[in-house]
């Protein structure tokens, strides 16, 4: 059985492999020029897919490897998209997955002793504070949020990081006890958390935080009365702030007539509307649209760009590979041998599958946008080491519930093999003796 | 385990906000995805323009009305009446207007063709050309319904009812697209309102062809309707403050305080039509019965029907941008009076107007109106988006078309739209005459529509022209005419 699905992953790998070598084969000859630098970078992209598929292979047996080629078609999509827009910055981009890399191994070792994060979650809890609370002060400004911070001339985004951070804390607080009254410390974190967000003006995190918070909280206390309190709750803050925040009150206005402020506020997402629209059934073709007319282009907006190009059919496709993803999220998370395990992975599944309907939507109008990356694909370094984390703690916890239910299940085989050994020489006895 | 079964619970969640989220994205494209794209707001239109040359817009007759000339600009036809008659339908070429210039770029402008197409005009060498688009319109028709309209604003809108084809669909004033420039450089001066195509966007009062709608009403809402006897005594008389409906005041005693405290809804000319049927008193348009009518169903139910109708909606055409007509609230008797007989503040479209008749003549079934009959091929690639009738909606049950027909027919054989007769043929229709203004000798915009009940000509009209005079003098002769004209052409 095993044999067979790792077979039909290895020809869906070929896929992966066959879309880059094609994209980056279209990029060479793009301007009319040959490109060599675009069959260099898709090579070194191949190679990286080949390697982080092997590597997992190797590193855990029973890892998902089917959630492994989703994320590394989307981040080869993600690559394809950014070099087409800048080799430059594709770059970057590559460099920061390397270090994804790099840190989804280190995680997914980690994960063999889940025991550490929760030794950790105190010193977390208290940095994830610290460095949010500090970038209040020291945070440096981009797009209407205060949210970047730089050290060493390298410019970090720490609310990234205090995502991943919280589904540890969320998952650890939330193992042994069930009762509001135990919860208070995460409690506090989480509305800490996001005043401070919404301080610095990051009202995309802050939602996606919450959102996190509450899908955790009611999977792990069945408690839907809290739940919907908490929504309530969140929902009187969002309706405050409507009433007392000039730009959330724009940002609505925005999302439901984008055209009628298309000259200033209304640009972007009319932008975005417009591209997706160009694009048609069958996308203009790779190279082909123009996707600097949209501001964010590379960043929050890339699914619009990825629409222009290669088609709302494409568009819809890369949706469902999102939602398959979720749906190996959820697995690993059923398949998890302990409480703890179960609620990370569960945590981390939810993070991704709300992040990326909370930016896919906001492109497509169906909610108002609130500016986030698209996992895997969007530039942007922090995000992308931040979902590669995400992803190490689900395949960490998927290789570790398989080495366990494989040992479970060698035990139970020893002892069905032992007592059938016994049975047989009882027989031989009972033969001897007649 | 609990946390199990929530975990699931969540996962359905999930499903479905995947789901939501690629239905969402395959609707609003499907239904504004054509507009976004024509949109002048759409820069990669006009960036197009470099690189390909726009290809020809012809006519259902193979009529040239828009080309691009040897030097890569773009030109029209070369008779300014022409020009004129089809200027909102073919559009210009800077994106101001949503004509097939810009709703058909997609083709024009050579977007949907495949890299392979793409590739081989690189390797060739030649000039990359997007496709030719052949319209539904019939252009010497379109200047033959413009030259009727004799220099009058208005407009008038021609489809065939069976299949949605547009044929003619011409409005005044019209701007001349090959002389864009000039506007801008202020060379020629543009009439005020040029750049709207008033038979698919002009929102009109439609006065009595309003009583389409409340006939429909009346037929849902009213039990036997159609047998009842109706009274037309003269005037109805209203309270002033109230606006409400007064019995026992004489509406001919001017002497008194009638004026003073009373307001009238007066017949055309004040008639008084004595005991009439329903179908009697739309033939001679009778206020006062339809105002009786309108009063008896109640504003509420009135709107309804209206709304069924696609009143307060809005039209979203795949290849033609159009409006829809409006009721607004009656929320006095005198009001509702008068928005049964199409005034107050009733509003509606010559299109949309023309989207009901075509359904009263198709068994309820408004087809949707087109206007794109095919996409030539290039040298690489087959024709494509040959012709597909589409029903847009179902308006009216069969038995209430059937009722609304015959009454139309009654209309143009003995009633106000005589003068909409084509020999040899069965025309039904509704003449109106929506006053404007109160001033004294203000003219009113003549309306007529209505339908040839023909299987080999199946098309609807609506004529409007504006502060003209009477429906049944002014626009039903011009219906005829061009009805006439459709007619033979197509023969």
């Amino acid at each position: 059985m095993r044999k067979l699905r790792h077979a039909r992953c290895a020809s869906a790998l070929g896929v992966v492999l066959l879309f880059i070598l094609a994209a980056f084969s279209l990029l060479a000859f793009h301007e009319g020029s040959f490109d060599a630098g675009a069959l260099l970078f898709g090579g070194v992209v191949l190679l990286t897919v080949l390697l982080s598929y092997c590597l997992l292979a190797c590193f855990a047996a029973h890892a998902d490897r089917l959630l492994m080629l989703i994320v590394c078609f989307l981040y080869a999509l993600g690559m394809v998209m950014q070099y087409r827009i800048s080799p430059e910055t594709a770059l970057h981009q590559l460099i920061m997955l390397g270090i994804g890399l790099v840190g989804m191994l280190l995680m997914l070792i980690l994960m063999r002793k889940p025991r550490i994060f929760r030794i950790l979650s105190i010193p977390m809890a208290l940095l994830s504070l610290g460095i949010l609370a500090a970038l209040l002060f020291v945070g440096k400004e981009s797009g209407g949020a205060r949210n970047w911070i730089s050290i060493g001339g390298i410019l970090f985004q720490p609310s990234e990081f205090v995502k991943v951070a919280l589904v540890f804390l969320l998952a650890d607080a939330l193992t042994d006890h069930t009762h509001v009254k135990d919860l208070l410390p995460i409690l506090l974190f989480v509305m800490v958390a996001i005043s401070l967000l919404v301080l610095q003006r990051d009202l995309g995190a802050a939602m996606l935080l919450a959102g996190v918070f509450l899908l955790v909280f009611f999977v792990a206390t069945s408690n839907i009365r809290a739940t919907l309190a908490a929504m309530l709750l969140g929902g009187a803050g969002a309706y405050a702030s409507y009433l007392l925040f000039d730009h959330v009150r724009a940002r609505i206005a925005i999302w439901q007539d984008p055209w009628a402020t298309y000259s200033t506020s209304g640009y972007q997402i009319a932008q975005g509307l417009m591209a997706i629209a160009s694009g048609g059934l069958w996308g203009l073709g790779l190279g082909l649209g123009s996707p600097k007319m949209i501001p964010a282009y590379h960043t929050d907006y890339i699914f619009a760009v990825i629409c222009e190009e290669f088609g709302i059919v494409f568009g819809i496709g890369v949706i469902m590979l999102y939602l398959l993803l979720v749906v190996r999220g959820v697995l690993i998370s059923l398949n998890a041998q302990d409480r703890f395990s179960m609620l990370a992975a569960f945590g981390a599944t939810a993070l991704l599958a709300v992040q990326t309907f909370v930016i896919i939507g906001g492109v497509i109008k169906l909610i108002p946008l609130t500016g986030i990356t698209m996992p895997f694909v969007s530039y942007g370094g922090s995000s992308m080491i931040a979902c590669m984390l995400l992803v190490g703690i689900l395949e960490g916890i998927a290789a570790q519930s398989g080495t366990l239910l494989e040992d479970a299940l060698i035990r139970a085989a020893d002892e069905t093999l032992s007592a059938a050994q016994e049975d047989a020489t009882e027989m031989e006895c009972e033969e001897d003796a007649q | 385990m609990n946390t199990k079964r929530n975990i699931k619970a969540m996962l359905a969640v999930f499903t479905a906000l995947f789901v939501l989220l690629a239905g969402y994205l395959v609707y609003i494209i499907g239904a504004y995805g054509p507009y976004w794209f024509a949109s002048p707001y759409n820069t990669r239109v006009t960036n197009q323009k470099n690189t390909v040359w726009a290809g020809s817009i012809l006519d259902r007759n193979g009529v040239v009305l828009a080309y691009t000339n040897a030097d890569g600009e773009r030109e029209y036809a070369a008779e300014e009446s022409l020009r004129l008659a089809t200027a909102h339908v073919i559009g210009d070429n800077s994106g101001q207007t949503l004509g097939a210039e810009a709703l058909f770029a997609k083709y024009l402008l050579g977007f949907e063709q495949s890299i392979g197409e793409q590739l081989s005009y690189l390797v060739s060498g030649e000039q990359r050309r997007g496709k030719d688009v052949s319209l539904t319109i019939d252009s010497a028709l379109c200047t033959y319904a413009s030259s009727l309209l004799d220099g009058n604003d208005g407009a008038i809108f021609l489809m065939n009812y069976k299949t949605g084809e547009v044929l003619a669909c011409t409005a005044n004033p019209a701007f001349d697209p090959a002389r864009m420039s000039e506007y801008t450089t202020g060379e020629y001066a543009l009439a005020e309102g040029s750049m709207v195509n008033r038979a698919t966007m002009g929102r009109y009062t439609p006065g009595s062809t309003f009583k389409i709608i409340t006939t429909i009403a009346a037929l849902r809402y009213l039990p036997n309707v159609e047998e009842r006897a109706f009274n037309c005594d003269g005037p109805l008389v209203f309270e002033k403050e109230s606006g409400k409906l007064v019995s026992g005041v004489n509406p001919y005693d001017e002497e008194g305080e009638l004026y003073s405290k009373y307001v009238l809804l007066r017949d055309h000319e004040d008639a008084v039509h004595g005991t009439l049927t329903l179908a009697e008193a739309f033939a001679v348009s009778c206020n006062h019965v339809f105002a009786e009518i309108a009063l008896e169903i109640g504003e509420e139910k009135l709107r309804q029907t209206a709304e069924s109708l696609g009143f307060n909606g809005t039209f979203l055409f795949d290849e033609l941008v159009a409006y829809a007509g409006s009721f607004g609230e009656a929320q006095t008797d005198f009001a509702l009076a008068w928005s049964g007989v199409g005034q107050h503040t009733d509003i509606l479209t010559p299109i949309h107007l023309c989207l009901i008749t075509s359904a009263i003549a198709n068994d309820g079934v408004a087809m949707e109106p087109k206007l794109l009959l095919q996409v030539s091929g290039t040298s690489t690639s087959a024709p494509v988006a040959d012709f597909v009738p589409e029903a847009y909606q179902t308006l009216l049950k069969g038995n209430e078309a059937e009722f609304l027909a015959s009454c139309m027919r009654g209309v143009v054989e003995h009633g106000t739209g005589t003068q909409a007769a084509v020999s040899g043929y069965s025309v039904c229709g509704k003449t109106g005459t929506a006053e404007i203004s109160s001033a004294e000798n203000a003219l009113s915009h003549a309306w007529f529509t209505g339908y040839v009940d023909s299987e080999a000509f199946p098309y609807a009209i609506t004529v409007i022209v504006e502060r003209a005079g009477g429906g049944g003098t002014i626009a039903a002769p011009i219906a005829a005419k061009v009805l006439e004209y459709a007619i033979v052409c197509s023969q």
